[in-house]
């Protein structure tokens, strides 16, 4: 469910785009307009975003995101760029930004590539071909080696049947072959990308109960043999990510927030792209694990217009 | 018409791609008993002798003349169907009947890029799974990876190219094929698979050319003998070339059937899109005009439908 908040009456987008406009003045966002800014934005839904966007074209002859790609070294600017970029834009915008990078960059690609549905992974396709001139599989797949390449590629190739009908012969055997495989250690074998990559998530939910019910531990507690190896992390992870992706989620905002990951935008990137998605399922699992509400974790972790739009996207009243 | 001349008639009208119908009804139609059973004794293909004297149908040749009769209405029906689930049915066939693999690589690459996606969607309305996922398991060979790829892709479809690393992958792509030397290995590269399954068809006709520049050869004829990469690329860069081969050997007098419905499922998939270039050509290669073979070996309404559809392109 999403926590983002949004007024009850809306104001028309002429007079956000105004408003938007007098705090931009200057190409400099000034000390007090931010807050007006994060009123405004960070309480707005995806398809109000996208009128404002176009009213502010239409209006001022610019869009609103025309500093889209210079650097942006602001947490805040960086935050209020990718939120206020339409959610097929965003996800094509950080697959791209992950294959440039060389760090984290496999973690980014693989987190779109299993949490999105296969529609929306489908138009993030459609929109990379539009944005960058190359299909978005080819750019991955230019972009990684070895293991990361095997998996990865086919991840964001893959249109997942999205049904709920489970073939249980089929789990079990496949349960049989990932335990042969993970025995074997050959985590990259084609089998295990073959099922991780192509069946349902229905179908993969079902073959891991088979695997712990037959096998005794869940997939991922076979899978920590090795806690240094970053291919296994990334496996564990896809296998989270397409059945538990709120656990995922969680995981990945707390060690952010104890900058323990090497993913330094993490935190934008989970909060941003969930806020009208899952982030109410996040924020439930975030406070199970660690007995501290989120919006706490994330207040004391950030600090000024950052933090006030991040709390505002999570739904925490009066930001 | 002399009797000798209605035998010879009714054997062509049982012969080649579909029957003609007219001249089963105007010469059978009014033969009496005693001349259906001098039709029977004086055919030994159709008919053979029973123990207990009688001409007995040969149960082969039934099978044959169904797949004849049918296959007007096979034509229609293909015809008439949306694309999307005309190619999720093709794609399932190819794994299943025969399997014919050769056909997941020509829907794959010879359809626009949302058309494959269409086809995927219908793939999940008509058979409850992804056709990822059935490939993927229906397939246990080295070129698995390759097709899985290949249904998988969203090629870019615009005209930007980047000449610097087409011609990089046209010269890692020459010293490749010299490295494996006839040992059929290349679906093990994984660099050529990442090319011809992931670059666009621009960017691979780019790539083709400079393979051309570079080598003296074409890249499709260094690809001989190497499994499904040969049509990959044939596919992805000359698709009329490939279909005009394919058409060709399904024409040819007694080849089997599911090579026989090459023939309905090229003119039907094609006839929408590219069969002017199709005929210009089939004809540069083979020195006769489409129509004009199909005339030679095809009968009656299947005849005449094919033909309809090859004058689209006029």
């Amino acid at each position: 469910m999403a926590t983002l908040k949004v007024p009850s009456s809306v104001p028309p987008a002429e007079e956000d785009s105004e408003q938007l406009r007098k705090a931009f003045a200057g190409n400099k966002l000034m000390e007090n307009n931010e807050a007006l800014i994060i009123q405004i934005l960070a309480h707005r839904n995806a398809a109000q975003l996208k009128l404002i966007r176009e009213t502010y074209a239409a209006t001022y002859g610019e869009d609103l995101l025309k500093d889209l790609d210079s650097e942006l070294w602001s947490d805040f600017q960086r935050a209020l760029l990718l939120w206020t970029l339409d959610p097929t834009e965003r996800d094509a915008y950080l697959v791209n930004e992950a294959n440039k990078q060389l760090t984290s960059s496999n973690w980014v690609i693989m987190e779109i590539a299993c949490t999105r549905s296969s529609n929306d992974l489908f138009l993030v396709r459609k929109e990379y071909h539009a944005r960058y001139k190359r299909s978005l599989e080819e750019d991955v797949a230019y972009h990684t080696t070895g293991d990361y390449r095997k998996l990865l590629v086919p991840l964001v190739s893959a249109f997942r049947y999205e049904g709920d009908e489970v073939n249980m012969m089929l789990a079990k055997s496949e349960a049989k072959i990932l335990h042969e495989k993970i025995c074997d250690k050959a985590y990259n074998h084609e089998e295990v990308i073959r099922i991780l990559t192509t069946r349902s998530k229905a179908q993969i939910n079902a073959t891991l109960n088979q695997y712990n019910s037959q096998f005794g531990n869940a997939i991922n507690k076979d899978l920590k043999s090795d806690p240094k190896d970053d291919y296994l992390s990334l496996l564990r992870a896809t296998i989270k990510c397409l059945t538990r992706p709120e656990k995922y989620f969680e995981k990945t905002l707390r060690l952010a927030i104890n900058k323990l990951g090497k993913d330094e935008w993490a935190l934008t990137r989970v909060v941003v792209t969930q806020a009208e998605v899952n982030m109410q399922c996040i924020k439930e699992e975030y406070h199970k694990r660690n007995s501290v509400p989120l919006e706490r974790a994330i207040a004391g972790d950030t600090s000024g217009d950052y933090e006030n739009l991040l709390l505002a996207l999570i739904g925490h009243e009066d930001a | 018409m002399a009797v000798s001349d209605e035998l010879g008639a009714l054997t062509r009208a049982f012969s080649g791609l579909g029957v003609d119908e007219k001249a089963l009804i105007s010469i059978l139609g009014k033969w009496h008993p005693e001349q259906r059973q001098t039709y029977r004794k004086g055919t030994r293909d159709f008919f053979i002798e029973d123990e207990r004297q009688f001409e007995r149908w040969d149960d082969y040749h039934v099978i044959q003349l169904q797949h004849e009769f049918l296959r007007f209405k096979h034509a229609i029906v293909l015809w008439t169907m949306h694309p999307w689930e005309r190619d999720a049915r093709l794609l399932k066939e190819a794994l299943h009947k025969g399997p014919q693999h050769k056909v997941l690589v020509e829907v794959a690459c010879t359809r626009l890029s949302d058309e494959l996606l269409g086809a995927r969607k219908a793939y999940h309305s008509l058979f409850d799974q992804s056709v990822e996922e059935d490939v993927a398991f229906g397939i246990r060979g080295p070129e698995r990876k390759l097709l899985v790829a290949l249904v998988s892709s969203y090629r870019y479809e615009g005209t930007k190219v980047n000449e610097g690393i087409a011609k990089s992958e046209a010269k890692f792509l020459s010293s490749a094929i010299k490295g494996a030397a006839g040992n059929k290995n290349l679906l093990e590269n994984e660099e050529v698979v990442r090319i011809v399954a992931t670059r666009s068809k621009p960017h691979l006709t780019l790539v083709y050319n400079h393979y051309k520049e570079i080598t003296g050869n074409y890249l499709d004829e260094d690809l001989e003998g190497e499994l499904y990469l040969q049509e990959t690329v044939q596919c992805l860069c000359k698709p009329q070339e490939y279909f005009s081969k394919v058409l060709d050997a399904s024409m040819r007098p007694d080849v089997d059937e599911l090579k026989k419905e090459a023939v309905t499922r090229i003119i039907v998939t094609r006839a929408d899109v590219d069969m002017k270039l199709l005929k210009q050509e089939y004809n540069h290669k083979y020195g006769v005009s489409l129509p004009n073979k199909i005339e030679d070996v095809a009968n009656g309404n299947y005849r005449d439908f094919l033909l309809t559809l090859v004058a689209r392109g006029d």
